[in-house]
């Protein structure tokens, strides 16, 4: 029975030979998923962002202003940057709807999201080579290597995951033809879209399709006849389709648009770039993110030790592969894997080749790409894994048809000696190295010798993978440690809070803005940190006099004093529409009046990212000026008559308020534009749901 | 048979050229031929030095004999890539160097980097502090003499200006508070050298001299550790026999300072001498006390290492 147990359980592939290794790479991981060890770099920005947008949709609320953000920012841009449509986002929303905490379900859909880029890879590489094994070989190398790192120190899974989809669907539906498939293609090519660096995929495509076209002319030419024969029969179907993928394109474009308008500033990433869109990145900017000064492979032979995140590793097993397989024969496909390696390279070397010169000059979307680096990440490491193991295949194949088979023994075994002997002048030498080396020519001498692959080649190969892996990342865990990196800040979004804080004087910095309004970089860039700091301690304000502010030295310098001195005066910018707004109150107090908390005079009634209500009783009329971000998409009421928000004190919102009782009601942009996010987020969950319908039913019909 | 030799090569050649390696043969080709290798060769030093810059709060602190013993190995990987990468040398760097290695106990190390340093740049005062305070240290007050003397004829504001244009004092000091005020470190530094100056002067047993610069390091309205500059005057005057100058200093030395128990034994023999007995004998009971609260670190064991 136990044995009829067994192999029921050997004969569900997808359980051993992914499931299985997947989590040892977790364990390995263990420390960082269930939060002892913090995320770092972008991997910290991107949890709060994901955090901040889910939290608001457990809520019903979709957000499209941040008001945590640099004293708030439209919120639209990290929409883009974290994919919204991404039905796997809702994950996240079921898991807090079941009181998971926010750290937790992001871990779990991290982890979904990795198990099922590796999933795909795996797929990829079985329809390539057709063969487990070396599918599986190129399944653990990849999934091992410092890919995982990434989780945890940036966001490239979000857009790995639809990248790598699309590519098996586009290699199914080159074999078969099928409905599911090419929805699954639009479906990932529709996420990718809508985010604001749809460019990595949209090159990568463009050189898989130049390099498919070169090495597979005759294939390409027939495929596409049958892709004709596909789109004449279904013309509704692929009509829907394209119109989806051109839904897709809306926010991206709204969003440059909105770059162009100066609705927000990327100062940082925009450097030097002489294109009118904020989200724009100067040349000199792209050199930085390139793979010379991101590329950290010096350690990967000399000190494993001493890896950091962002560093590259990969299991010693690759180079044995690697090796051995020099002496494989050349196929077109090697070729053709090869160019995709060399090209992408290329470009990610930037200034040090100068391909990507000529195409920053004359390709618009190379104007938008600032971590040209992370090709290594989503093309080059897949691709090389998938090239080294299929040129091993390859010299196997080789081996085995030859009659001397000894001599191929001892060609493995010297490219072992080789690798061993230049490990240890790089100093990289310890026992792990040993032992997974050792098991690595168990391996292929194993494989030189039963051909067919077998559980114990599976099991040997997953050894010389993970033995060395288990040792580095424990490195990696004592490092982290060591460094004692910070996580992330929390913020309370449900609760408006009237004061911030203070910061000790010590630690207010003039702060590096990634991304703000405009005119708040600009401030933050001209006054005292130290002014500015204490007077954004106070988010409510009244003042009497209101006068006039432009963009000059002299009217700056008034507004630090004002700041400074906290005085009863805010500087409004002037507007046609508005009118005269300005007003000066002899009488009135020197100084401004804070509102500290709720009070019988003002009381915030209701707060969320996109709205904010208050109740305000007064005497006299008044300005209040709210030290929240002023955009041009903020529209107040009072009483229910519509009031104009000024620009106040170069940056903020204020607003004039009469005697008496009234509600304040401010909303960000119109209801139409969340109209919108919310149906298009419904229609990819539609599509999504539609992609699983057509593929179970697919497999219902026998397909894969 | 020649025919067969050539006929297998070529079988091997063809054989080869159909294998994997050629497509890395022809990447090195490309590499060679298509790639800068000067600029990847110069980026490719700039992220190894940025990454392996480290948090300098904490060496910083050590300085400052605020923090315990340290890793010194970051530091030293840091600065040796300097040096490494830097062909023409730079002083500060070989100063951060020998620092480091001074604490890892490889002082002939420090010595070298600290020569070099020296002899590149008069300018910066430093170098030679540093080596006056290493031969100190080590009992050749001789050479310490020397270099302390090199280290004051520095000019402060060349030193500054050095130190605000240098990188790697930049980076130093970006985990500093903001209101760091280096000229005063500088002088606290200046008044140091001053200071082993001085005792190295006593070591030597040149008292004349150590008698004049303690003097005028005394009328120096700006010195700092006055109290110690009267206790090695009155060591000065003592050796030199001048009882009542001794008196006055010992005297002074202790108004300045009450916790130098070295002062009380000495002072109490000048009273004897001069018949203030009573006073002697509750010099010599205060000198008891403070012994018994622990050990004194006399005024030149204090001063240690330093770079700002």
């Amino acid at each position: 029975m136990l044995l009829n147990a067994f192999q029921r359980f050997c004969r569900y592939e997808p359980l051993y030979l992914i499931g299985l290794p997947f989590l040892g790479w977790v364990l390995c991981f263990w420390k960082f998923i269930f939060g002892q060890l913090p995320l770092t770099a972008d991997a910290v920005s991107y949890f709060q962002h994901i955090g901040f947008f889910t939290d608001h949709l457990a809520r019903g609320v979709y957000p499209l202003w941040d008001p945590f953000w640099f004293d708030g920012a439209p919120y639209h841009f990290f929409l883009r940057r974290i994919g919204d449509v991404n039905p796997l986002l809702w994950m996240i929303v079921l898991m807090k709807w079941a009181g998971i905490s926010h750290h937790a379900s992001y871990m779990i859909f991290l982890l979904v999201n990795y198990f099922l880029v590796m999933l795909a890879f795996y797929l990829i590489a079985r329809m390539m080579m057709k063969d487990r094994l070396y599918a599986f070989l190129a399944y653990v190398l990849l999934m091992f290597s410092s890919w995982g790192n990434q989780l945890f120190y940036n966001y490239i899974i979000l857009i790995f995951l639809p990248i790598i989809w699309f590519f098996y669907f586009l290699l199914s539906f080159y074999r078969d033809q099928k409905k599911g498939s090419f929805l699954g293609m639009c479906l990932c090519a529709g996420i990718i879209l809508t985010t604001y660096i749809p460019f990595y995929f949209i090159i990568i495509l463009g050189v898989f399709m130049i390099a498919s076209l070169v090495f597979y002319g005759r294939q390409v030419m027939e495929f596409i006849k049958r892709l004709w024969v596909f789109v004449s029969s279904r013309r509704f179907f692929v009509s829907a389709c394209a119109c989806f993928l051109l839904l897709s394109c809306v926010p991206a474009v709204i969003l440059y648009q909105e770059s162009k308008e100066g609705a927000f500033v990327l100062p940082s990433r925009y450097g030097d770039a002489k294109e009118s869109s904020a989200v724009a990145v100067g040349i000199d900017n792209v050199a930085n993110g390139d793979i010379i000064n991101n590329g950290s492979f010096d350690k990967v032979f000399s000190n494993t030790s001493l890896l950091s995140m962002g560093d590259f590793y990969i299991p010693y097993f690759f180079f044995v592969l690697l090796l051995c397989g020099l002496a494989g024969t050349l196929t077109k496909r090697i070729c053709f894997l090869f160019a995709i390696i060399v090209v992408l390279a290329a470009i990610t070397t930037t200034n040090a080749v100068g391909i990507h010169q000529f195409l920053y000059k004359h390709v618009f979307i190379f104007k938008f790409i600032r971590n040209i680096y992370y090709f290594f990440w989503l093309a080059i490491l897949p691709v090389a894994v998938l090239m080294i193991v299929d040129a091993f295949r390859s010299m196997l194949q080789t081996a085995l048809a030859s009659s001397s088979k000894k001599g191929w023994l001892a060609y493995i075994l010297s490219c072992h000696a080789a690798l061993i002997f230049f490990i240890c002048v790089q100093g990289g030498f310890n026992w792990a190295v040993l032992t997974g080396l050792v098991l690595s020519a168990v391996f292929c001498c194993y494989v030189l010798r039963h051909e067919k692959a077998s559980w114990v080649l599976i099991v040997v190969a997953f050894m010389a993978v993970a033995v060395q892996s288990v040792q580095v990342y424990g490195h990696l865990d004592r490092r982290f440690k060591e460094k004692g990196l910070t996580g992330y800040v929390k913020y309370d979004y449900r609760t408006f809070s009237y004061v911030r804080p203070e910061t000790a004087a010590g630690e207010i910095v003039r702060p590096e803005i990634y991304y703000s309004t405009g005119h708040y970089a600009q401030l933050s860039r001209q006054l005292d940190p130290v002014v500015f700091n204490h007077y954004l301690r106070y988010r409510l304000r009244w003042v009497d006099n209101v006068i006039d502010y432009k963009n000059h030295p002299i009217y700056l310098k008034k507004l630090e004093e004002a700041m400074s001195a906290q005085l009863n005066v805010a500087y409004v910018t002037p507007t046609k529409e508005a009118g005269d707004v300005y007003a000066v109150s002899p009488g009135a107090p020197l100084k401004t009046d804070l509102a500290l908390n709720a009070t019988d005079q003002l009381k915030v009634s209701h707060f969320s990212a996109n709205a904010l209500d208050i109740s305000v009783r007064l005497d006299k009329r008044r300005f209040l000026v709210i030290n929240d971000n002023y955009h041009e998409g903020w529209k107040a009421w009072v009483n229910g008559k519509q009031t104009p928000v000024l620009r106040t004190n170069g940056s903020f919102k204020g607003l004039w308020v009469p005697a008496g009782e009234s509600v304040i009601r401010l909303r960000f942009l119109e209801p139409s534009r969340y109209m919108f996010h919310l149906c298009l987020m419904a229609v990819f969950m539609g599509v999504f749901i539609y992609w699983v319908f057509l593929m179970c039913r697919q497999k219902d019909k026998g397909g894969r | 048979m020649l025919d067969q030799r050539i006929q297998g090569l070529m079988g091997f050649l063809r054989w080869i050229s159909s294998r994997v390696l050629v497509i890395y043969l022809l990447f090195i080709v490309l590499i060679l031929a298509c790639v800068d290798l000067k600029t990847v060769e110069k980026r490719t030093k700039l992220r190894l030095l940025n990454g392996a810059r480290p948090d300098f709060s904490e060496i910083n602190r050590f300085q400052q004999g605020l923090g315990s013993p340290i890793d010194w190995k970051p530091y030293q990987y840091y600065f040796e890539l300097i040096i490494k990468y830097i062909p023409a040398g730079d002083p500060v760097a070989n100063l951060l160097l020998a620092y480091v290695y001074y604490y890892q106990h490889r002082e002939d190390k420090a010595f070298v980097l600290l020569r070099q340093a020296s002899a590149f740049s008069g300018d910066l005062f430093w170098p030679d502090y540093n080596l006056g305070v290493m031969y100190y240290k080590k009992g050749r007050y001789e050479e310490a003499l020397n270099h302390l003397a090199r280290a004051l004829l520095a000019d402060p504001t060349m030193t500054l200006r050095y130190m605000q244009q240098s990188i790697i004092y930049r980076q130093l000091l970006v985990s500093e508070p903001a209101g760091l005020d280096l000229s005063k470190r500088l002088s606290q530094a200046f008044s140091s050298a001053r200071l082993l100056t001085v005792a190295s002067l006593g070591h030597l047993k040149q008292y004349d001299r150590m008698l004049s610069l303690a003097v005028s390091a005394v009328a120096d309205k700006d010195a700092q550790d006055k109290a110690a500059y009267f206790f090695f005057g009155a060591e000065a005057c003592l050796q030199l026999k001048y009882f009542d100058k001794a008196l006055l200093f010992y005297e002074q030395a202790l108004v300045l300072d009450k916790k130098n128990p070295d002062v009380y034994p000495r002072l109490s023999r000048i009273y004897e001498a001069i018949g203030r007995r009573e006073e002697a004998e509750g010099l010599m009971r205060v000198h008891a006390s403070l012994i018994k609260e622990g050990p004194w670190v006399p005024y030149d064991k204090k001063i240690e290492l330093r770079y700002f």
